[in-house]
């Protein structure tokens, strides 16, 4: 009962994810390719050809309708630009995607988890607060002004482009920076509920204090946390893609808004929606798993 | 004569190149010094076989020549797998036969009638006939055909008729001489390939089979597009056995591979690039570093249905406010050629005895006055009739030179006592804009053609239906306008033509800023390299030169 | 002591701010308006004598845009931030505090708008606004930037509504937007100052990411975010990186610092503040 509750929630949220992105691939006016035809001459009439047979002419709801209808298949239609699939061109955008993102996401896990562990539990005092100070700084650090001086910086030394290096690491520190700082205050948090301090006062080794109760309580936290990343992530970061020309989803949603490719539009944002979605629901099962209060509840 | 560099050896005239075939020249650099333009070489060795690597900014969205959107990279690829009727020759852009081997028309202009080639084949083996002409004409005047964009070229036929297997007539409405070159720009399809299938979907349009010199291999898309050799090509088939068009989309990486070696070939660079890349001196003995065919002009246009711009004094004190030497050295570093007449430079139709209006501020403050601007209120813009002088320049978004453009025009207006604000908008909003001509000042692009029609564009009727998007409207130019397209001949049309960019000159519409050259390079490792009039290179009579290293 | 530098450096740039019509100008400290373009010099020319941090690609006083950059992120910075609390706090509210059926709405709303790319909102109302300005922009950020902020208000009035004093309140009959108002908004202020300066810093860093992408403010008006795009066409260009960078670095970083003082180490609240 509770579970059809959640998954009519999913559903609606769906559905308004993309009947809002139809309504403004509606509101934006213009089609581009149109006024930049060789004959440099667009008129009325052309355009009004040009809507017609792909039905743009038709009110909203029965567009909406049947776009729906189809992609429940998996058919998100034809690019307006291209003629391509629009499966296939979603397809490839993922490839790349896919790549850096997991990377940037299995990266991030790897290791923020540890330093925030580490910063948490560290006698260092003067150690941790160097690097906490340094996550703090580079939390604030713009994506595209990182990625504008990492490019800068690689490409006196060398070629730059195709490679998946710089994008991984532009995708990876705001997230690393955020979730160890979290998993730091998290820890500590867990390391003065009473169970822990219980063990402590009963003498039992640190290693075993930490293995037994810290760790698995503290896991939760960036777990969840980068489960509510993965659709910034999967989305793909313009900015990033942009500057290192990498084809993947945010360069092709970005290109696909600048044309008015309105079936690109739509399967994009439904691929990023069910992502979106799918991992607020990870998210939560992944906290309830590790979590035993909640499991209760 | 060769259309190569165009604009300085002023060598278009169709009379002087009946007359003789001299070899292309280099020109001497007008502008840019210290840049060594190279002959366009047609000497060398030439070997057999070999491949060339262009650098391409753009992939196309497809290989169909007339499908939506049409794309100017996508016409330029299907030039090599697709043929035409006629094709203009790139060296003299006069009409040379391709899949037809002659034509006529008829006493009253109305009737084309076209001699098939025989033996023609289709790269996958299948004979092309007249059916295949036909069912061409036929697809691209189907409303459920997506053409929307080439369909007003083949608006003004009225039939397309196969007498026999190996002729075709075309008819048209009324006598208009570009239907002629409207339809010998039409590739021609395989209807044996087409008849069957979703024409806008179809598979085909992405792996084209056509019956020029290359064929079609592989696209693979994001990465690469190769054309191979059309060995049982009926003419002289080309040189190279394989081009590559590799897809590069950022400017820097083009450059860095041109440097690696890792492209033959770079059209269309910006300025910058191009004088950092022929400064390298380590390329200089591998590169040509092409500047050629000067055919974009860019322009400032003024939309005369708003009543401060509606009085010709003061759209042409606006151009003499903007210092178009300034935008030619230091925004386009002296690459580009300030623009004076609207059309192809070096075609018959370009006016050379006009001179652009100069720089003079002081000048443009006078002519002000006399059409009734000063600063009445002293709130320090100018005013007429409780009217300020002041209007919003709309630009589209992501190309540098209009932000350039749109400071540059800021301050020296706001130097004139004119009140200018500056809004950027995103293209497809942007044509919108002009389109409904809601705008006051704008700015764009047109490409020039070497024999086009400016009807569309200047026409009063374009206002509504054309691209007239700055509402120039004159009586007389309509008049040139219209006789023009019933004159056949082109000296004549030329005449008219010049004495209407007289007329354009005096009324200033729109203010020109300049010829937009392409900058290039290309790698001394080939010849057989030159440019057509629209600044595109023929791949396909590009050779290996034999022993080059 | 973190907090007082970053307070003094919030400080420094609303002076900066407030006096750059004085500080650049033709016969100001600078030099140079920043709309002016200098003719006499190349797109993106380096720094000089007449130009201490160079010149931007339209040829205009890279310093006197950075000046004025300023009076833009606060602009941004305040009102995108203030129309995101507006919104976050009425729809968390509303959805925390009233009916079950209105929460189940507004939750997936707030789902919703948050899988929304902001670039695609900002390219579909410029579009259909005549004359896209400044002001655009900041209605576009924070209407934006309110989810987050909108489901930890829900999940705090949520908490509140279970809470002694607020029970107490019901049962002696008081309606339920009187309780609302008087006993649960209250206690949210801590969390909306958080939010406030978290907030600041987000709508300062999308509004440079949207003009670095050329979809912000109009090119006339100063930004960092504009001056740094100039440097993708001109990558040697490093005084269009560094100055703007580490001046939006600066404001992000004594925000971020003034919202985690605020929050007092409270993991829930370091949780949602929005990254890049």
């Amino acid at each position: 009962m509770r579970l059809a509750k959640r998954f009519a929630d999913l559903v609606l949220t769906f559905l308004m994810i993309t009947l809002l992105t139809f309504a403004l691939s509606r509101v934006a006016p213009g089609d581009p390719y149109v006024g930049d035809a060789l004959s440099g001459v667009a008129d009325d009439a052309t355009i009004g050809a040009w809507r017609e047979l792909r039905g743009q002419n038709q009110p909203l709801w029965t567009q909406y309708g049947r776009w729906l209808a189809a992609s429940l298949s998996l058919d998100f239609g034809r690019s307006f630009i291209d003629t391509r699939p629009v499966r296939e061109l979603l397809g490839e955008a993922l490839g790349s995607t896919l790549v850096i993102a997991g990377s940037a996401a299995l990266l991030t896990y790897v290791l923020a988890v540890p330093l925030g562990l580490y910063l948490a539990l560290t006698r260092k005092r003067r150690v941790a607060s160097v690097v906490d100070s340094g996550l703090f700084v580079l939390h604030g650090v713009p994506v595209f002004w990182g990625a504008l001086l990492l490019g800068l910086a690689a490409s006196t030394l060398f070629s730059v482009r195709g490679s998946f290096v710089l994008p991984i690491l532009c995708l990876t520190y705001p997230g690393l920076a955020r979730i160890a700082r979290y998993q730091k205050a998290a820890t500590r948090e867990v390391a003065s509920t009473a169970p822990v301090l219980l063990a402590r006062a009963k003498g039992l080794p640190e290693s075993l204090v930490v293995r037994r109760y810290i760790l698995r309580a503290a896991l939760t936290a960036p777990l969840a946390l980068l489960a509510a990343e993965l659709p910034w992530l999967l989305g793909g970061s313009v900015v990033v893609e942009r500057i290192f020309t990498v084809r993947g989803m945010g360069m092709l949603t970005f290109d696909a808004i600048l044309r008015r490719d309105v079936p690109v539009i739509m399967g994009a944002t439904a691929i990023v929606a069910i992502v979106a979605l799918a991992s607020s629901l990870l998210g939560d099962v992944v906290q309830t798993w590790l979590d035993p209060r909640l499991r209760r509840a | 004569m060769a259309f190569a560099l165009a604009v300085c050896t002023g060598c278009s005239s169709e009379k002087a190149s009946e007359k003789s075939e001299p070899p292309p020249r280099p020109v001497a650099p007008s502008v840019y010094r210290g840049d060594t333009l190279p002959a366009i070489s047609e000497q060398g060795t030439r070997v057999e076989g070999g491949t060339l690597r262009i650098g391409m900014a753009s992939e196309p969205p497809h290989l169909n020549p007339q499908l939506d959107p049409v794309d100017a990279r996508g016409r330029d690829l299907a030039y090599y797998i697709y043929e035409s009727l006629a094709q203009a020759d790139p060296r003299n852009w006069r009409p040379e036969p391709r899949l037809a081997e002659s034509w006529e028309i008829s006493e009253d202009r109305r009737t084309f009638r076209f001699r098939l080639r025989r033996g023609v084949k289709w790269h996958d083996g299948k004979p092309f006939s007249a059916d295949d002409v036909v069912f061409t004409f036929e697809k691209l005047r189907d409303p459920k055909v997506a053409a929307t964009g080439m369909r007003g070229y083949v608006e003004p036929i009225t039939s397309v008729v196969a007498e026999d297997p190996h002729t075709v007539v075309f008819t048209t409405s009324q006598p208009y001489w570009f239907a002629l070159e409207a339809i010998t720009d039409i590739y021609i399809y395989p209807k044996h390939v087409f008849a069957s299938g979703d024409f806008n979907a179809h598979p085909a349009n992405r792996a084209p089979i056509g019956t020029g010199r290359y064929k079609f291999v592989e696209w693979k898309t994001g990465d690469h597009l190769t054309l191979a050799k059309n060995k049982s090509y009926y003419g002289t088939p080309g040189h190279l056995d394989t081009l590559t068009f590799v897809y590069v989309p950022d400017a820097q990486m083009r450059a860095q591979m041109i440097r690696n070696g890792e492209l033959d070939v770079v059209e269309r660079l910006a300025p910058e690039q191009w004088k950092a890349l022929t400064q390298d001196a380590a390329l200089a003995d591998k590169f040509h570093r092409l500047r050629h065919v000067p055919d974009g002009i860019q322009w400032i246009g003024w939309n005369a249905a708003k009543p401060m711009f509606s009085d010709a004094r003061v759209r042409r004190a606006l151009t003499m406010l903007i210092d178009r030497e300034d935008i030619v050295q230091n925004l386009r570093l002296g690459l580009d050629v300030p623009a004076a007449s609207w059309f192809y430079p070096g075609s018959p139709e370009h006016n050379p005895r006009i001179t652009p209006w100069p720089y003079d501020p002081a000048g443009a403050a006078k002519l002000l006055a006399e059409a009734g601007w000063r600063d009445s209120n002293g709130d320090g813009t100018l005013d007429k009739g409780g009217v300020e002088l002041a209007f919003t320049f709309l630009y589209p978004t992501n190309n540098p030179l209009y932000e350039q453009l749109a400071a540059l025009i800021t301050t020296e207006m706001r130097a004139a006592k004119i009140a200018v604000s500056t809004a950027k908008l995103e293209w497809s909003v942007y044509t919108e804009r002009l389109r409904r001509q809601e705008f006051e000042a704008c700015s764009l692009v047109w490409k020039l053609e070497p024999k086009g029609d400016p009807y569309p564009i200047w026409h009063s009727s374009s206002i509504k239906e054309g691209s007239n998007w700055v509402g120039f409207k004159n009586a007389e130019a309509d008049t040139m306008l219209e006789d023009a397209r019933r004159e056949f001949d082109r000296e004549k049309r030329a005449a008219i033509y010049q004495r209407f960019s007289e007329l354009l000159h005096e009324q200033e519409p729109i203010t020109l800023l300049f010829n937009r050259y392409n900058l290039s390079m290309v790698s001394k490792r080939f010849g057989g390299v030159y440019s057509t009039p629209y600044g595109l290179f023929r791949y396909d009579d590009f050779f290996a030169v034999g022993a080059a290293r | 002591m973190t907090r007082k530098i970053a307070i003094g450096v919030l400080a420094a740039w609303l002076v900066v701010a407030a006096l750059a019509d004085v500080i650049a100008r033709d016969d100001g400290l600078v030099r140079w308006a920043p709309e002016t373009v200098d003719k006499n010099v190349t797109p993106a020319s380096p720094p000089d004598s007449s130009h201490w941090l160079g010149t931007d690609t339209a040829r205009r006083d890279v310093l006197a845009r950075l000046v004025h950059g300023a009076r833009l992120a606060f602009a941004v910075g305040f009102g995108a931030a203030t129309i995101m609390i507006v919104i976050g706090v009425a729809i968390g509210l509303a959805a925390g505090y009233g009916p079950p059926a209105l929460d189940r709405l507004l939750t997936r709303l707030t789902d919703a708008v948050l899988a929304l790319p902001i670039f695609f909102v900002a390219l579909a109302v410029m579009g259909v606004v005549a004359q896209p300005g400044t002001l655009l922009v900041i209605v576009i950020i924070g209407g934006s930037a309110w989810p987050p902020l909108a489901r930890l208000i829900r999940a705090e009035t949520k908490r509140l509504k279970t809470l002694d004093f607020v029970r107490a309140a019901e049962a002696m009959g008081a309606s339920s937007l009187y309780v609302a108002r008087r006993h649960v908004l209250p206690h949210l202020v801590p969390l909306v100052a958080v939010a406030f300066a978290f907030g600041v810093a987000t709508a300062a860093l999308v509004e440079a990411s949207l003009s670095f992408l050329g979809f912000g403010v109009p090119d006339a008006v100063a930004s960092w975010g504009g001056l740094m795009r100039g440097a993708a066409q001109h990558l040697e260009a490093w005084w269009l990186i560094l100055g703007p960078g580490l001046a939006l670095l600066s404001l992000t970083i004594a925000c971020n610092v003034l919202g985690e003082v605020a929050s007092a180490r409270d993991s829930r609240l370091l949780s949602d503040r929005a990254g890049p």
